[in-house]
């Protein structure tokens, strides 16, 4: 008999596992010999296929052994489970004001947790939405003035242009404008906030597309707008908005307000990023009402924010390096002749909500160390609870000695009462999970609050006013 | 009337136990099955009707030579004990019985119907 003839393993030790003990030696034996058998008349495939169809019908009844094979004597641990669960049962009722106590901090701990990791993975989920969200960098500008230097969010127009042309690292560039106007429709006069003055490329950086009108051209005109789908119910309705007109006082040359175009509607942006928006508008428009903003004179007027998408593989630290003589290039006459020295840093989008330390945000942001100092808070109110329920666990303690004590003289082993006791209290776990799953059920009127950034407002020193 | 509980196929393996004498082990008997009744027997189903016979105390069963093709297992060899003659007797002679209560014109009378 050739030595690697041999069936499949992994079925010779299912049988052994599986077959009675008394029975194994006698049955394997039969099953090895008709094997070896088979090998030579039916090939080894062939044999290796009737094995473990043989192995797969000898699990039945009378060959498979007892499920809990005696050591000593025969133990029914089911009975056992039964009962101990009973026990647990009846002691949290027997003891309710304890058990209440017991349920209810562990609960609330639990809670709190919770909602502390919802509030977390909420803030590191900001700007994640976006497929290019490694590649997004903002462009920021520090000004060193002759009483101190300012770092800001905002720089100027004509930038964005300039810098798609003159480097080849960058593959996309969006300018972004954010207003709050007064809006006329049907005689009546609504403040609008959040909207958007941006360019066309701005749906091939950002993640966000239409739902109605066509992304490349909705935001090519002048006096041309795209609402929110709620925008778009706010002001018409269920009537359709396409081509429709609003009055907006913005940008109007006669102080009555300019009337824009809507070229498209598109689904409310997410509120997890780090700006949103109820419309957005072209912002060719601020260039045909204000050219100058694009002149020499435009690279002073630092009041936009500007977005550049990166090409693949591009080190944005190491191409930030090479912005901040950009500026001279262009503006080097004037330059002497301008107090303030400018320098511009490349922001990627992922430090721009947590990590950001420039000044005249597009929205209020938050902070990384909110989000740590928060993330510790919860894991130790987890701990405060877990110890909280093992205090009064012990607190316990003293009377079940009784009852341990009789367990063990009519005969139950360490292992049986610990694991009656882990019983208990994950019985008493079970139920807390299943009140703080309730609680959870509002946790959906609370996200809200959190994204309106009370706590932001409440814990920063100095509120950030949206830029202007 | 349970004093003799033995079912179909146990019937056959006990006779084939019978056949085989001294030479009644698990893949002989399963065989001798295949080649005698042309019919498939898996392992599974002949050794829990062995385990069955077994326990009811029809057969006994002793080790035997343990040969290289079994990677050392022992041979089960199986023997019909007197109580296992006694219950295959009971069946023959039941079966004896019922077939001689069947009336001659039973069978010719299907026959005709089948007409």
């Amino acid at each position: 008999m050739k030595k690697n003839i041999a069936p499949p393993r992994i079925f010779q030790r299912f049988f052994c596992w599986f077959c009675r003990p008394q029975l194994r030696d006698s049955i394997e034996g039969d099953l090895l010999e008709l094997y070896h058998e088979r090998v030579q008349t039916k090939g080894k495939r062939k044999a290796d296929l009737l094995f473990m169809i043989d192995v797969l019908l000898l699990l039945r009844p009378g060959i498979i052994r007892s499920v809990n094979q005696p050591k000593l004597t025969h133990q029914n641990q089911y009975s056992m489970l039964k009962n101990n669960l009973k026990i647990g049962w009846r002691n949290i009722i027997k003891d309710r004001a304890h058990s209440l106590l017991n349920i209810i901090s562990l609960c609330t701990g639990l809670t709190c947790f919770i909602f502390i990791a919802l509030w977390v993975s909420d803030e590191l989920s900001y700007d994640k939405f976006n497929t290019n969200y490694d590649r997004i960098v903002r462009l920021t500008s520090n000004i060193k003035t002759e009483t101190g230097t300012r770092s800001t969010a905002m720089t100027s127009a004509p930038m964005a242009k300039a810098l798609a042309q003159d480097y080849s690292e960058v593959e996309n560039a969006v300018r972004i404008k954010m207003r709050e106007e007064i809006i006329t429709h049907n005689g009546q006069q609504v403040l609008q906030p959040g909207i958007l003055m941006t360019d066309p490329s701005f749906f091939d950086i950002f993640s966000y597309r239409l739902d109605r009108g066509d992304a490349a051209s909705a935001l090519k005109e002048p006096y041309s707008i795209v609402l929110t789908q709620s925008a778009a119910k706010k002001y018409f309705g269920d009537s359709d908005p396409m081509g429709q007109t609003l009055l907006l006082n913005m940008y109007d040359s006669s102080g009555t307000g300019a009337l824009y175009k809507i070229t498209g509607v598109m689904p409310d942006p997410v509120q997890n990023a780090h700006f949103t928006f109820n419309m957005l508008s072209s912002f060719k428009t601020i260039e045909v009402a204000h050219p100058e903003i694009l002149t020499m004179d435009g690279w002073g007027d630092g009041s936009y924010y500007t977005y550049l998408l990166l090409k693949k593989n591009v080190d944005a630290a190491v191409f930030s390096k090479k912005i901040p003589w950009f500026y001279e290039k262009y503006v080097g006459e004037l330059f002497s002749i301008w107090k303030p020295i400018y320098t511009y840093q490349l922001q990627p989008l992922s430090d721009i909500y947590l990590r950001s330390t420039v000044h005249d945000e597009i929205a209020p942001t938050g902070s990384i160390t909110k989000v740590y100092v928060f993330s510790l808070i919860g894991i130790f109110i987890l701990l405060l609870a877990g110890i909280n329920y093992t205090n009064l666990a012990t607190a316990r303690a003293a009377g079940r000695a009784k009852e341990v004590s009789i367990k063990k003289v009519i005969g139950a082993g360490k292992g049986q009462l610990i694991s009656q006791f882990l019983l208990e209290s994950a019985t008493i776990t079970f139920i807390a999970c299943f009140f703080h799953w309730r609680w959870l059920c509002f946790a959906p009127c609370f996200l809200p609050a959190y994204r309106k950034k009370y706590f932001t407002v409440f814990f920063a020193a100095a509120p950030v006013v949206p830029g202007s | 009337m349970k004093k003799f509980q033995l079912g179909e196929f146990e019937e056959i393996v006990l006779l084939i136990i019978g056949v085989l004498f001294k030479d009644a082990y698990g893949v002989s008997i399963k065989k001798a099955i295949e080649e005698k009744l042309s019919r498939g027997v898996s392992m599974g189903a002949l050794h829990t009707a062995l385990v069955r016979l077994e326990d009811k105390g029809y057969i006994k069963s002793y080790e035997g030579e343990r040969t290289d093709e079994r990677a050392g297992r022992p041979k089960k060899y199986f023997q019909i004990t007197n109580l296992g003659k006694q219950a295959m007797e009971y069946n023959r002679d039941t079966r004896n019985d019922l077939w001689k209560a069947i009336p001659k014109t039973a069978f010719g009378l299907k026959f005709n119907g089948s007409i």
